[in-house]
C-alpha cells in the first residue's frame, strides 16, 4: 500500500443559500496516494469541483458551511492536519504550493490584467524565493504544455490567448509550485486531442519523476481509462463507485455508472440518436429520501414494488468488494 | 443558395507593439472560404490556438474581419452598419467557450435571458416568463433556480445557461464554440440531442466547434479542420473521418483516446512544436510536423482542392489522394 497524502473522510458540503440550506457534498469519503492518479467523473453539477475547491478551502465562507468531516494532508507524516481546522495562515502555506489547481474555467484563475509571465512568475517565487532564472523556468514550463513560441507568449494577456492556451498556461502555473497534489478540474476539455494526450503524458511523467499525486476532473470517459489509477464516480453529491479504472471501464457495477458509459459518442460508429439518462439530476432541495438515482433508474425500475421500496425509502451503504465500491441495494 | 456563404476572411490581431520595430499582426484566420447549407451542422476541429474562436467571431461581428465576405442570407453581414447589425443579430448568436466569461456575475439568469427575449421578440411579460421556464427545462436545469446567479451553478449548469439563452430568440445560425464540452457525457447527449431536435424543426444551422471528435462525427454533416488559420480539410463527416485525406486529421483521429485500452490504435505522435501564427511556416503550414512531407512542402503552400477520398471532399495537402484506405487506426474499433 502505497503512502496515503490526501484523506477525506465523512466530508460534507453546504451551501446557504435565501436561508435555506442546499447539500452539495454528502459523506464523502476516500483517500489518495503519493503518485496515484485519481480520476473523478459525474453528472454535472454532482459535486465534483466543489469537492475539489474543499482540499485547500478554496469555497468562499460563507456560504459554504462545512457539516462535517475531516480533510487530513498530508496524510501519513506527522505534519499532517486537518485541513478544515487550520488557520487563514497554514492555509495559504499550502494552497499553490501543496496542493495546486487547474481550475475549470481559465477567466477564474487567471488575472486579466497581469502578462501570463508574471502570473507564473509570481508561483515560482512563492515557492522559491531564491529562484534564479526565473524567466527560463517560465520559458521551459510553457514550452512543457505545448505553447507555441513561449518567450513571444509569455508577454501576452490571458485574452490575447486562445481558450486552449490559457488552459495551458494555467497548467503551466499549477505545475510551477511543484505540487504534492495538483487537483486539475477538467484542465484539458479546450485543448485538441492531440495536445490534450501530450498534456496527460506531461502530467503523468511529472507524476513519475516526482511523485505527485493527481486529482482529475474530467468528463472524458477516454481520458480516465488512458490515464487514470483509479476512479471515483459521483451522483448527486455522492460517491456511487469507485475502483481500479480499467475494472470500472470494463465491467462498471453502479446503474448510473452503466447509463454514464452507455452514453458516449462511440468514435467511428454512425447513430442516429444518442443514449440518454432519462429525467434530470434532482437539485439539491429536492433531493429524493432513499437512493440519490431512484427514479432515473433502470434496474429499479425493472424491480418489484416491494423491492422498489428499498431504494426509494432507503439510502444505499457503500459497499466494499475486493477494492471497488458501490453504493447500490442490488447491484454489488 | 446557401445560408452563409464566407469568402477569403481574413482575421488579424495586432500584437507586440513595443518601442522597437513595428506592430506585428498576427494571421488568426487566413484567407477561409466556406459555406453553411440552412438546416446543417458544420462541424470546426483544429488544433487549439489555430482560429476557431476568431472565426466565429468574426462571423458575428465579435472581431473585425480584416478582408473577405461573409453572406447571411443574401446580406453581407460585415457590410451591416450598427444599427442593421443590432437587428440582424437575433438571427446569428453564439455560444461562447468559456461559460462564466460570457455571463455577467450581477445578472441572474432571469435577467439574463429576459433581456435578450425583451430586446428580440414582441412577447410579452407573461409569455416572456412562460418561454423563460420552457427554455430551462429544455436545457435540463430546474426553473426555480432562474433566479440565482452564474456563480452559485456549476461549470456545465453555467454552459447550458448559455445554450438556453442563445435558443431563446431562435435564431437561423448558432455558432456553438466548444457547447458541450463542460458537460458530462449524459447530459452533453441531452444537449446534443435537444440541438438536433430543434433542428429538425426549426430548420436551424449550427457551426459546432469542439475537440471530441467523436461528437464532432456524431452531430455534423460535413466536418471542417483548421490549422494555423487555414481550413485543411473540409469535407463530409463519414468521409474526413473513415478516409482523411490531410496528415494532420489522421494524427487527430488517431489520438481520440478510447475507453477500452489496448484496442490496438496508434497514435500518430506529431514531433516539434506548434509553430507561432505570428510566423506562419513557408509551404505547407503543417509541414514541419508532418510525417508525410517532402521537399516540395517546405517551398510552396498547397491550396484547398477537391479529393478523391469523397465528394465534397477538398484537402490542403499535395498528397490528398495517396491516404486512401491507409487510416487502419479505426480498424481497431
Ligand atoms: N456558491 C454556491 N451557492 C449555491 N450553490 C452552489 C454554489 N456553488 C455550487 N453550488 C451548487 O453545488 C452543486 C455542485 O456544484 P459543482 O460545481 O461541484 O458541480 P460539478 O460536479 O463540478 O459540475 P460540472 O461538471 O457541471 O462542473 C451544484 O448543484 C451547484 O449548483
Ligand atoms: N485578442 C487577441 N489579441 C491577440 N491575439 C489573439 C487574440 N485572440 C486570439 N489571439 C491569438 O489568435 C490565435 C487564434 O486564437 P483562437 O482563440 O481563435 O484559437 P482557437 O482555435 O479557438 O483555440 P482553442 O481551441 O484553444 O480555443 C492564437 O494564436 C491566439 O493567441
Ligand atoms: S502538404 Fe506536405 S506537409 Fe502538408 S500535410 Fe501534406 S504531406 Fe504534410
Ligand atoms: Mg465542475
Ligand atoms: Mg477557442
Amino acid at each position: 500500500m502505497k503512502e496515503k497524502i490526501l484523506q477525506i473522510e465523512n466530508l460534507s458540503i453546504a451551501f446557504s443559500v435565501g436561508g435555506e440550506i442546499l447539500p452539495a457534498v454528502d459523506s464523502l469519503s476516500f483517500s489518495v496516494s503519493k503518485g496515484e492518479i485519481l480520476a473523478i467523473v459525474g453528472e454535472s453539477g454532482c459535486g465534483k469541483t466543489v469537492s475539489c475547491l474543499s482540499f485547500a478551502r478554496l469555497l468562499p465562507e460563507p456560504p459554504t458551511i462545512y457539516t462535517s468531516g475531516s480533510i487530513i494532508f498530508p496524510t501519513g507524516t506527522s505534519a499532517g492536519k486537518n485541513i478544515l481546522s487550520m488557520s487563514a495562515r497554514e492555509i495559504r502555506k499550502i494552497r499553490g504550493k501543496k496542493i495546486s489547481y487547474v481550475f475549470q474555467e481559465p477567466s477564474v484563475s487567471l488575472n486579466p490584467v497581469f502578462r501570463i509571465y508574471d502570473q507564473i512568475a509570481e508561483v515560482i517565487c512563492l515557492r522559491d524565493d531564491e529562484a534564479d532564472d526565473v524567466r527560463e523556468e517560465v520559458i521551459y514550463l510553457l514550452s512543457k504544455v505545448g505553447i507555441p513560441d513561449p518567450a513571444s507568449k509569455m508577454k501576452a494577456y490571458p485574452h490575447e490567448l486562445s481558450g486552449g492556451m490559457q488552459q495551458r498556461a494555467m497548467i503551466a502555473m499549477a505545475l510551477a509550485g511543484k505540487p504534492d497534489l495538483l487537483v486539475a478540474d477538467e484542465p484539458t476539455t479546450a485543448l485538441d486531442v492531440t495536445i490534450q494526450a501530450q498534456i496527460l503524458e506531461l502530467i503523468k511523467n511529472i507524476r513519475d519523476e516526482s511523485g505527485m499525486a493527481v486529482i482529475i476532473v474530467t468528463h472524458n470517459l477516454g481520458i480516465v481509462s488512458e490515464m487514470a489509477d483509479n476512479v471515483m464516480v459521483m451522483y448527486a453529491g455522492h460517491l456511487v463507485e469507485k475502483g481500479p479504472a480499467s475494472d470500472i471501464a470494463k465491467s462498471p457495477l453502479h446503474p448510473y455508472t452503466k447509463a454514464l458509459i452507455s452514453a458516449v459518442p462511440q468514435f467511428g460508429h454512425e447513430m442516429e440518436k444518442l443514449n440518454t439518462i432519462p429525467g434530470t439530476v434532482p437539485s439539491p432541495s429536492k433531493y429524493p429520501k432513499g437512493c440519490r438515482f431512484y427514479g432515473r433508474c433502470s434496474l429499479a425500475d425493472s424491480l418489484g414494488h416491494d423491492e422498489k421500496r428499498l431504494c426509494a425509502e432507503n439510502i444505499p451503504i457503500l459497499h466494499e468488494t475486493k477494492a471497488r465500491f458501490c453504493r447500490c441495494h442490488y447491484s454489488k | 443558395m446557401p445560408l452563409l456563404k464566407v469568402e477569403n476572411i481574413t482575421t488579424t490581431y495586432p500584437v507586440g507593439k513595443g518601442w522597437f520595430g513595428p506592430l506585428k499582426h498576427l494571421h488568426a484566420v487566413r484567407d477561409v472560404s466556406f459555406h453553411i447549407e440552412k438546416g446543417e451542422t458544420l462541424g470546426l476541429v483544429g488544433e487549439s490556438g489555430c482560429g476557431k474562436s476568431s472565426l466565429g467571431r468574426t462571423l458575428i461581428r465579435l472581431e473585425k474581419a480584416q478582408s473577405g465576405k461573409a453572406v447571411f442570407d443574401r446580406t453581407n453581414i460585415f457590410s451591416l452598419n450598427s444599427s442593421e447589425l443590432r437587428k440582424f443579430r437575433r438571427r446569428f448568436q453564439m455560444i461562447f467557450q468559456d461559460p462564466y466569461a460570457s455571463l455577467n456575475p450581477r445578472m441572474s439568469v432571469r435577467s439574463a435571458i429576459d433581456e435578450v427575449l425583451r430586446v428580440h421578440s414582441a412577447l410579452s411579460k407573461e409569455q416572456r416568463e412562460r418561454r423563460l421556464a420552457s427554455l430551462l427545462e429544455m436545457v435540463g436545469l430546474d426553473p426555480s433556480h432562474a433566479d440565482r446567479y452564474p456563480h452559485q451553478f456549476s461549470g456545465g449548469q453555467r454552459q447550458r445557461i448559455c445554450i438556453a439563452r442563445a435558443l431563446a430568440v431562435e435564431p437561423d445560425l448558432i455558432v456553438a464554440d466548444e457547447p458541450v464540452s463542460s458537460l458530462d457525457v449524459s447530459v452533453q447527449a441531452q444537449i446534443i440531442n435537444l440541438l438536433q431536435e430543434i433542428q429538425n424543426k426549426t430548420g436551424i444551422a449550427y457551426l459546432f466547434i469542439a475537440h471530441d471528435l467523436a461528437v464532432v462525427e456524431h452531430i455534423s454533416r460535413r466536418i471542417m479542420v483548421m490549422y494555423l488559420g487555414r481550413i485543411v480539410e473540409i469535407g463530409e463527416s463519414r468521409s474526413i473521418i473513415r478516409n482523411p485525406a490531410h496528415p494532420y486529421t489522421m494524427a487527430l483521429i488517431s489520438a481520440v483516446p478510447a475507453i477500452d485500452r489496448g484496442t490496438g490504435r496508434k497514435r500518430i505522435i506529431l514531433p516539434g512544436d506548434v509553430p507561432s501564427p505570428l510566423n506562419p511556416p513557408k509551404g505547407c503550414p503543417f509541414h514541419p510536423r508532418c510525417p508525410a512531407a517532402t521537399g516540395r512542402c517546405s517551398k510552396e503552400e498547397p491550396p484547398l482542392a477537391l479529393s478523391m477520398n469523397g465528394k465534397e471532399h477538398y484537402s490542403a495537402c499535395f498528397y490528398r489522394d495517396d491516404f486512401y484506405g491507409k487510416m487502419s487506426v479505426l480498424s481497431g474499433n
